[in-house]
């Protein structure tokens, strides 16, 4: 009887773990999927906003005022108002080129899009709400 | 201790009547309606109420600048947020504005509201009719949900 009490926690425990790591493995994949695959950008695009936006403008973003702002991995949620509202957000941003704020470019030089990257993302923001609209 | 506080009074009282001086410029208004929302707009007349009573004094060139704005200290914020205000959004100057920007804004207009951000808490404090009722803020949100919906099938 006693023993067989042993057994149970024991199993309980062994399996217990076992959804324990289910759920990690899981959550594992989940961040691994990039999600901006799920909004069509094009690959010029992406490589710019993986450098220079997605770090603060992503579920990983510490500043909830950026992720008010824009989450690039929720684009696929917004629905056609906010999006175009968003494009009209990012051809500001990119034209003053206000973005990535100037305080953090002074600690990460490197995250700074060239002039032409700032032309590609507005272009492309453009781009994207010109579909929108038409 | 009591003479310190006879000083003090004079002392404010003084600062209050040299700060008439200073010049303040309370942003000019301009009845030219011609692009105004309310005129151009086919919203429903309770839209047009709320824009009216409840953004009007600051998002519009049609502000009503009682005469406690008009006296200094007040005068200055009052020309700072009016100022910024309209810089902003003006919905004055609204049948100007490309679709994208419009559709914008009325995004914009209901996350403020819904938010409870506009109109300013420090505006509503003085002007109770401004302050919207639960009933008036989903009034407005539908509203631009709908007139952006029919701006992006073409309208
Ligand atoms: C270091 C973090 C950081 C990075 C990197 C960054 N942003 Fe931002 N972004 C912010 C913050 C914080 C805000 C909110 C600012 C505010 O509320 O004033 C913001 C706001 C915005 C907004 C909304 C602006 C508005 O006026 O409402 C847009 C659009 C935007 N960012 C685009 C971008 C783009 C495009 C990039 C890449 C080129 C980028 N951001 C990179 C932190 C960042």
């Amino acid at each position: 009887m006693k023993r067989s009490g042993i057994l149970f926690v024991l199993s309980a425990f062994v399996l217990a773990s076992f959804i324990q790591m289910n759920i990690s493995k899981n959550a594992k994949t989940e961040s691994e999927s990039n999600p901006l695959e799920e909004y069509k950008f094009p690959k010029k695009v992406k490589a710019i906003i993986d450098k220079s936006c997605y770090g603060c403008h992503s579920v990983d973003g510490k500043s909830d005022d950026a992720k008010d702002a824009l989450r690039w991995d929720k684009m696929h949620e917004y629905d056609k108002a906010k999006l175009v509202s968003v494009m009209d957000d990012i051809i500001e941003v990119t034209g003053e080129k206000k973005m990535p704020p100037k305080k953090f470019l002074e600690k990460k030089p490197d995250w700074k899009p060239t002039d032409k990257e700032y032309q590609t993302l507005s272009k492309w923001a453009d781009k994207e709400a010109g579909k929108l609209l038409k | 201790m009591k003479k310190t506080l006879k000083y003090l009074a004079y002392g404010l009282l003084l600062a209050l009547v040299i700060s008439q001086f200073i010049p303040t410029e309370l942003p000019e208004n301009n009845s030219d309606l011609s692009n105004d929302i309310v005129v151009t707009e086919q919203a429903p007349d309770e839209v047009k109420i709320i824009l009216r009573k409840a953004c009007y004094d600051c998002h519009s060139n049609q502000t009503v600048y009682p005469w406690y704005s008009q006296v200094a200290p007040v005068s200055w914020l009052v020309a700072k947020d009016t100022r910024e205000a309209r810089d902003e959004l003006n919905f004055s100057d609204w049948a100007e504005l490309s679709k994208r920007k419009k559709i914008k804004i009325l995004n914009e207009m209901a996350e403020e509201v819904e938010e409870k951000n506009m109109p300013m808490k420090i505006y509503t404090v003085i002007h109770r009719d401004a302050a919207l009722t639960d009933e008036e803020i989903s009034t407005l949100i539908s509203w631009t949900k709908s007139r952006s919906d029919n701006i992006l099938g073409g309208d």
